[in-house]
């Protein structure tokens, strides 16, 4: 290059000559101006520059992961997650606009005013309303909240300016009200307030994911270029052991009879017998996720989990049961039962009068007198009796993976009273739920092996694989043979004594009914009334327990074991438990005939 | 090969000296001084007369043949370099675009996948299959009997339905998919709209007819269609988020939502 104006110089100087000169020198200048650039951009600061690039071309997106559905037993869907939208206004830039008709193939001009009605017909809210919420100078206004696609496609297909959807994720509840309190419900904002939403939130709800990558000027991803995704990992589905039919057939029942005793709340406890798996969890009112502020708050949670009661009568299940299984006693031992008894100082007395019986233990068990139960509760020691209620789990949390578990107050033998010596032999004195209850049988009925109550069968990861939660090995408490004589025990009260109605024809159902006063404000002054079943007999299958708090009206007339019965009856239709047409095998309550006798 | 070439023709100058030494000055490598080198034996005799016009005639063809041809190949490479970088700038917008497609038709299907799961989740509800038995004529059934096939006997007596065991209905119905949303209460004709749409998009094809049932990005109006007026654009632009959506382009970003399964 230097040496060209050189031989230029020897040549003759002419016009095209200069320009050419001319045109070198400011070439020349023009590269050391770059040169310069060059060395100001990679000398003086070459790494922020670099990285200020960089992060003008990288893009960074956290990928949300999509929530665990909650299914029942048979993969039902009972909860998932569903894509809405937002519809959110940029009021700054909502105003008339043109807009493209391809009917006219011409732009057309379109009043603000017109489209606003037509979007007050999409979503359904008054066009005024609308204009409320779109029309002002406010950068971020919500229009609608939680609209389907569908929806937004008509809204968005209309074109107004500075109307946006944002993407959200909502919970969806297929059966409403059904299973509505195990599942729980999350808030406005997503964040889980109740029952399994809750307490299983850090497994249904996944780990977020995060891509990066460069685009282009023009908004598209450079390829090759620096990307990093680290993968969404989507909750875990969660398989409960509720079937939603029977939850649903469970909370009709209950619910037409707590209405008709006009209670102030009733549940009913589904437990299969041979594994403890809760079967359905049933209340009289049940809260719908979707709308959880319509519906009381005592009824946001199952009642079956969180109201204790005295039992009442339903308590002699685990008396008697521990008398036969310590206290030396046989069903068919004969007792002298009166209608009021002392004991150490403590009257005793039955709800109705009668006579002086002679009794088979059986007999007191299917009758419920209360003066005959003291009788045999006394066989064995106060400390055992305790030491049995403890194991079979009143007084202690029953982790089903609920929140808000009531346990229930039993004290120690050392702090009853006096009276509560023995109202504790007949379910009053301590409390418990209608979940304890269902364990209580649940363990009589398997053969006196208690397996904990279980609520969530299996943890199903995104990629489908199943992660079963182990049965509980179970825990023997009774014997196998005290199993089988209070299984003929309850035989009884279904066939000769109190509970009646829950008989249902072809199968054998055993079970006890209770009445326990209810403490209130200033002490007693109400009623809980109760009834725990199992069937069939031959070979035990499901556990029902169920409870009515405070029934008005006569107690004579309350009976809750018809319902149990309706219930018992549906599962095993469901279940295809074909009827056994076997006799009966309850004990004689009288050790002499004639059996009936006035009660 | 050239490079022997080349040795052979500086050991022996003097050969090719009288022909073109007066335009070169000394004997470069690239003068047509291969001839007797190989020719080591026979034909001696002809060797004297041609020698003089074989540099002349022959050396330089294909010297000039073969600068014309490194030239054409040169421009070949590099107009072929070019059309490879055209080629792949097309494809890798196109595809860019394509993806965009793609992932907009998978939303809208898993969306439209996910209504109808929802109406079949709806309809599965058992208060829903309570209500639709009920108006059926169903009622609760009556005692079970069964058969063993092992032994053939019965246990059990069936007996008759009661016609008025019906269920009572407490557990209210849970609201629909589309009583959900807040357009379908409006009118009755919004809700079969709603209704219909999905199994339109069902039907279509995936492929080009699906193309046309993708949801419109908002403010494809004005970059679908081309002659959008100056004033315009902005507006639109910033109805999609303006250059937070678009990032200064084109090409509407995919909606990364959690899809349905």
């Amino acid at each position: 290059m230097a040496r060209t104006p050189g031989a230029g110089t020897g040549a003759t100087v002419d016009a095209s000559g200069r320009r050419l000169r001319l045109g070198i020198l400011i070439a020349l200048a023009l590269l050391v101006v770059l040169a310069l650039r060059l060395v100001v951009i990679q000398g003086v600061d070459a790494s922020g520059h670099a990285s200020e690039a960089m992060k003008e071309r990288l893009r960074s997106v956290s990928i949300t992961p999509e929530r665990g559905s909650i299914l029942d037993s048979q993969g039902r869907v009972l909860a998932a997650s569903v894509d809405r939208y937002d519809l959110v206004a940029d009021q700054r830039l909502v105003k008339d606009y043109r807009t493209w008709n391809d009917d006219t193939n011409a732009m057309e001009d379109v009043a603000l005013e017109d489209s606003l009605q037509e979007l007050s017909g999409i979503l359904n809210v008054d066009a005024a309303e609308l204009r409320e919420r779109m029309v002002g100078d406010r950068p971020y206004k919500v229009v609608m909240k939680g609209i389907t696609p569908q929806v937004k496609e008509q809204a968005m297909e209309i074109g107004i300016p500075g109307l946006l959807a944002e993407p959200v994720s909502e919970r969806s509840y297929p059966n409403g009200s059904v299973a509505g309190s195990i599942l729980g419900f999350l808030g406005g904002d997503g964040i889980p307030l109740e029952g399994l939403e809750l307490s299983q939130d850090e497994h249904l709800s996944g780990t977020e994911g995060k891509r990066t990558y460069e685009i282009a000027a023009d908004g598209v991803r450079i390829p090759n270029a620096e990307f990093s995704e680290t993968p969404a990992e989507d909750g875990q589905d969660l398989r409960l052991t509720i079937d939603q039919d029977v939850q649903w057939f469970a909370q009709e029942a209950i619910s037409r009879k707590t209405e008709s005793y006009n209670a102030d709340w009733g549940n009913i406890t589904v437990m299969n017998a041979k594994t403890g798996e809760i079967v359905a969890m049933a209340d009289s009112t049940t809260v719908d996720p979707s709308d959880p502020s319509a519906t009381d708050s005592l009824f946001w949670r199952p009642t079956s989990l969180t109201q204790s009661y005295e039992p009442g009568s339903t308590g002699k299940i685990s008396t008697f049961a521990t008398a036969l299984e310590r206290g030396g006693i046989s069903p068919t031992d004969t007792w002298t039962v009166p209608n009021k008894q002392e004991f150490d100082g403590q009257v005793i007395n039955d709800s109705m009068p009668h006579d002086t019986y002679d009794m088979t233990t059986a007999g007191i068990f299917t009758r419920s007198y209360n003066t005959g139960t003291v009788q045999v509760a006394q066989t064995v020691e106060d400390e055992v009796r305790y030491d049995y209620l403890k194991q079979l789990g009143v007084g202690e949390h029953i982790d089903v993976g609920l929140p808000g578990s009531n346990k229930g107050i039993l004290v120690e033998p050392s702090q009853w009273d006096g009276r509560q010596r023995f109202t504790t032999m007949f379910g009053q004195g301590y409390t418990q739920t209608t979940l304890h209850l269902a364990q209580i049988l649940q363990t009589v009925a398997n053969g006196g092996v208690e397996k904990q109550a279980q609520l969530i069968d299996a943890y199903i990861d995104a990629d489908g694989s199943e992660n079963v939660l182990p049965e509980d090995e179970g825990t023997r408490i009774y014997s196998e043979e005290t199993s089988e004589e209070m299984l003929r025990l309850m035989e009884g009260v279904v066939e000769l004594g109190t509970a009646g109605p829950a008989q249902i024809p072809g199968y054998r159902v055993g079970g006890k009914t209770g009445t326990g006063e209810a403490a209130g404000v200033g002490g007693y002054n109400g009623y809980t009334t109760s009834f725990a079943g199992v069937a069939p007999l031959d070979d035990p299958q499901f556990v029902v327990a169920i409870s009515v708090h405070r029934p008005q009206g006569d107690w004579k007339t309350w009976q809750v074991e018809d319902t149990a019965a309706e219930v018992l009856s549906y599962l095993l239709t469901k279940y295809n438990v074909p009827p056994s047409d076997q006799e009966p095998q309850n004990y004689d309550v009288f050790p002499e005939d004639p059996q009936k006798r006035p009660w | 090969m050239t490079a022997t070439q080349q040795r052979l023709a500086m050991q022996q100058p003097v050969q090719t000296r009288e022909s073109t030494a007066p335009q070169i000055g000394q004997a470069a490598p690239w003068q047509p001084v291969i001839r007797p080198a190989r020719q080591p034996g026979g034909d001696a005799g002809q060797d004297a007369s041609p020698r003089r016009r074989t540099p002349l005639a022959l050396v330089p063809a294909p010297i000039r043949k073969s600068g014309r041809g490194f030239a054409g190949l040169c421009i070949a490479v590099l107009v072929a370099a070019l059309m490879a970088v055209l080629v792949t700038n097309i494809t890798v917008s196109n595809r860019q675009y394509e993806m965009v497609s793609l992932k907009n038709e998978q939303l809208d299907l898993s969306q439209s996948n996910e209504l109808l799961r929802q109406q079949v989740e709806h309809l599965e509800a058992p208060q829903n299959l309570a209500a639709e038995a009920t108006k059926l004529g169903m009622v609760n059934p009556g005692d079970v009997a069964s058969i063993d096939l092992s032994n053939g006997a019965v246990t059990g007596t069936a007996t008759a339905a009661d016609a008025e065991d019906k269920p009572s209905g407490h557990v209210a119905a849970p609201a629909s998919p589309s009583e959900k949303q807040a357009a379908a209460a409006a009118a009755s004709s919004a809700s079969t709209e709603a209704e219909a749409e999905p199994s339109e998009a069902v039907e279509a094809p995936v492929g080009a007819g699906a193309f046309a049932d993708l949801p419109a990005p908002s403010g494809a109006d004005a970059t679908g269609n081309g002659p959008a007026d100056a004033a315009d654009s902005p507006a639109q632009e910033s109805a999609d988020g303006g250059s937070d959506s678009l990032n200064g382009g084109t090409i509407p970003a995919p909606e990364f939502s959690a899809s349905g399964n």
